[in-house]
C-alpha cells in the first residue's frame, strides 16, 4: 500500500517518496528549493488550491487511488488548466527529449535501416499525439469551459447546444483510447525488436522515458475520461433540459 | 489462468491461519481446505484437485506408506510443502516427498518466495511457449492487416467469415502483445512478413 500524501507533509518528503511526482509539481509552477515547507504552505505561497494539488498528486502516485467523485468537485476551469499544462509538458519536454535520444541512437547504430521502422512508428505517433493535443486545446477545452459558464451563469446556451449536437463529450469519450494503445505498442516493439546497438545505455534511457510518458499519459487520459468528461456530460444534459 | 489450489494441514490454529493468509496474499491462489489432522488428507486433496499441500512435518509422518505413495505418484501431481520447527535431515524419509520446506523461524519474504516457487512449479495452465507463436494462418491474416486491409476484405480474400477474421486478430494481439494496426504493421516489417515499402 502506498501512503497518501497529506497537506501537512513536507513537500520535500513527497518528492523523496516518489521522485516522479516532480513532473506534476512542476506543472503547478512550483520550483525546487521548498526547504522544510509543508505541502499546504507551498500551495499558499504559490496560490494553488491545496486540495486539488493533493488529489492530483495522489492519483498520480498511486494508480489504485482515484477519487473520481472528489476530483469532479473541482471546477472545469481548474481541471482544464492542469490538463493544458500537461499537454505543454509533452509538447515542449517529454516528446522532444525522446526524439533527441532516438536521434542519438540512430547516429550510433551501424545499420540504421533496421531501426528505421520503429523510429518511423514513433514519429507518426508524435504527429498524431500533437494533433490530438492541439485539437483538445483548441476545440475541446474551450467547449467544456463554455458549457460550465452557461451552466453556472445561466446564460443563453443555444450556441453551445448547437455545438453539442455536432460533437458532444460522449463522442469525445468514444474516440479517446487509441493514443494510449499506440504508445504501449511502441514500447513493446522497442523492447523486443530494437537491434543490438553499441550504446545500450541510450536504449535504456529511451525505455525509461517511454515508461514515464506512458504512466503520465495514462494518468492524464484518466482525468480527461473519468473526471472532465463525466462532469461536462452532466452539465450538457441539464442545459438541454432547460431549453 | 486457473487458480493454484492449496490444502493447508496444520494443528496449530495460529500457524495455520498465518499460512493461509500468506498464501492468499499471492495472486491466483485458492486455499480450498484447512485441516487440523492428517485424517482424510488424501481424500480431501483428491476431492479438491489440490495442486499443493502445505503440511506440518509431524502430520506428514503420520501418513501410511500407501498414502505417501498416492501423494507422490497419484494421477495428479501434488506438490508437498512441509512445515517444521527445524530443518529436516536429508536422511529423513519425508524429505524425499517434500518439494519444499518451510521453517517456523523463517521471515515472511523467504516463506513467500518458497510458496511462489511451488506455484511456478505446478502452474502449467498458461500456454506453453510454442503456442505463443503465430500459426501460418495467423501470419497470413497479419500480413493483410499490416497492409491495411479491412476485416471484410480479409474475409473475402481468405474465404472465411468476418467473425473468424476478428477471432484471428484477437489471437494475434494476445500472442504478440501488440494492440494497434500501426504496431502490427511495424511488427510485420521487422519480421520481414511484409516489405519496408509498405511504410511509404
Amino acid at each position: 500500500m502506498c501512503a497518501m500524501f497529506t497537506h501537512n507533509m513536507k513537500l520535500a518528503e513527497v518528492v523523496q517518496s516518489d521522485f516522479n511526482t516532480l513532473n506534476v509539481i512542476n506543472r503547478f509552477g512550483v520550483k525546487l528549493g521548498f526547504g522544510e515547507k509543508s505541502v499546504a504552505r507551498v500551495c499558499a505561497d504559490y496560490g494553488i488550491n491545496t486540495e486539488f494539488f493533493l488529489e492530483i498528486l495522489n492519483a498520480y502516485h498511486d494508480p489504485n487511488y482515484f477519487p473520481q467523485k472528489h476530483l469532479q468537485s473541482f471546477s472545469v476551469g481548474e481541471i482544464v488548466e492542469y490538463l493544458r499544462k500537461t499537454h505543454r509538458s509533452y509538447i515542449d519536454e517529454g516528446i522532444p527529449f525522446i526524439e533527441e535520444l532516438m536521434n542519438r541512437m540512430l547516429e550510433d547504430c551501424e545499420n540504421p535501416g533496421e531501426i528505421k521502422p520503429i523510429v518511423k512508428f514513433f514519429n507518426d505517433y508524435k504527429t498524431e499525439l500533437f494533433n490530438h493535443l492541439h485539437w483538445e486545446d483548441r476545440d475541446i477545452f474551450p467547449y467544456t469551459l463554455a458549457v460550465e459558464e452557461a451552466y453556472i451563469n445561466g446564460t443563453d446556451a443555444s450556441e453551445i447546444i448547437e455545438a453539442m449536437q455536432k460533437y458532444s463529450m460522449t463522442d469525445f469519450l468514444d474516440e479517446h483510447d487509441d493514443i494510449e494503445s499506440k504508445l504501449y505498442d511502441i514500447n513493446t516493439l522497442f523492447i523486443k525488436y530494437v537491434p543490438p546497438v553499441s550504446n545500450q545505455m541510450i536504449c535504456v534511457r529511451i525505455l525509461k522515458e517511454f515508461s514515464l510518458l506512458q504512466k503520465d499519459i495514462n494518468n492524464h487520459a484518466r482525468i480527461e475520461e473519468k473526471v472532465l468528461a463525466p462532469k461536462v456530460i452532466i452539465m450538457e444534459k441539464e442545459l438541454l433540459q432547460k431549453q | 489462468m486457473s487458480k493454484v489450489i492449496f490444502i493447508v494441514a496444520e494443528p496449530s490454529y495460529i500457524i495455520r491461519k498465518g499460512l493461509v493468509s500468506l498464501i492468499n496474499e499471492l495472486p491466483n491462489t485458492l486455499v480450498a481446505r484447512e485441516l487440523e489432522t492428517a485424517q482424510k488428507l488424501i481424500e480431501t486433496a483428491t476431492h479438491h484437485g489440490a495442486d499443493a499441500i502445505v503440511i506440518n512435518a509431524e502430520l506428514l509422518r503420520e501418513l501410511s506408506q500407501a498414502d505417501r505413495k498416492t501423494l507422490l505418484n497419484g494421477k495428479k501431481k501434488t506438490a508437498v510443502v512441509t512445515i517444521s520447527c527445524s530443518a529436516l535431515s536429508h536422511s529423513d524419509e519425508i524429505t524425499n516427498i517434500s518439494s519444499s520446506q518451510i521453517m517456523l523461524s523463517e521471515s515472511k519474504p523467504s516463506v513467500l518466495k518458497k510458496i511462489k516457487g511451488i506455484i511456478y512449479q505446478v502452474d502449467t495452465s498458461e500456454a506453453t511457449p510454442e503456442n505463443q507463436e503465430l500459426s501460418d494462418r495467423e501470419v497470413e491474416i497479419l500480413k493483410d492487416v499490416a497492409l491495411g486491409l479491412s476485416n471484410k476484405e480479409i474475409a473475402e480474400k481468405n474465404f472465411i467469415s468476418p467473425h473468424t477474421v476478428i477471432t484471428h486478430r484477437k489471437n494475434i494481439t494476445r500472442k504478440l502483445g501488440i494492440k494497434t494496426v500501426s504496431g502490427l504493421t511495424i511488427y510485420a516489417i521487422l519480421n520481414k512478413i511484409i516489405g519496408m515499402e509498405a511504410l511509404e
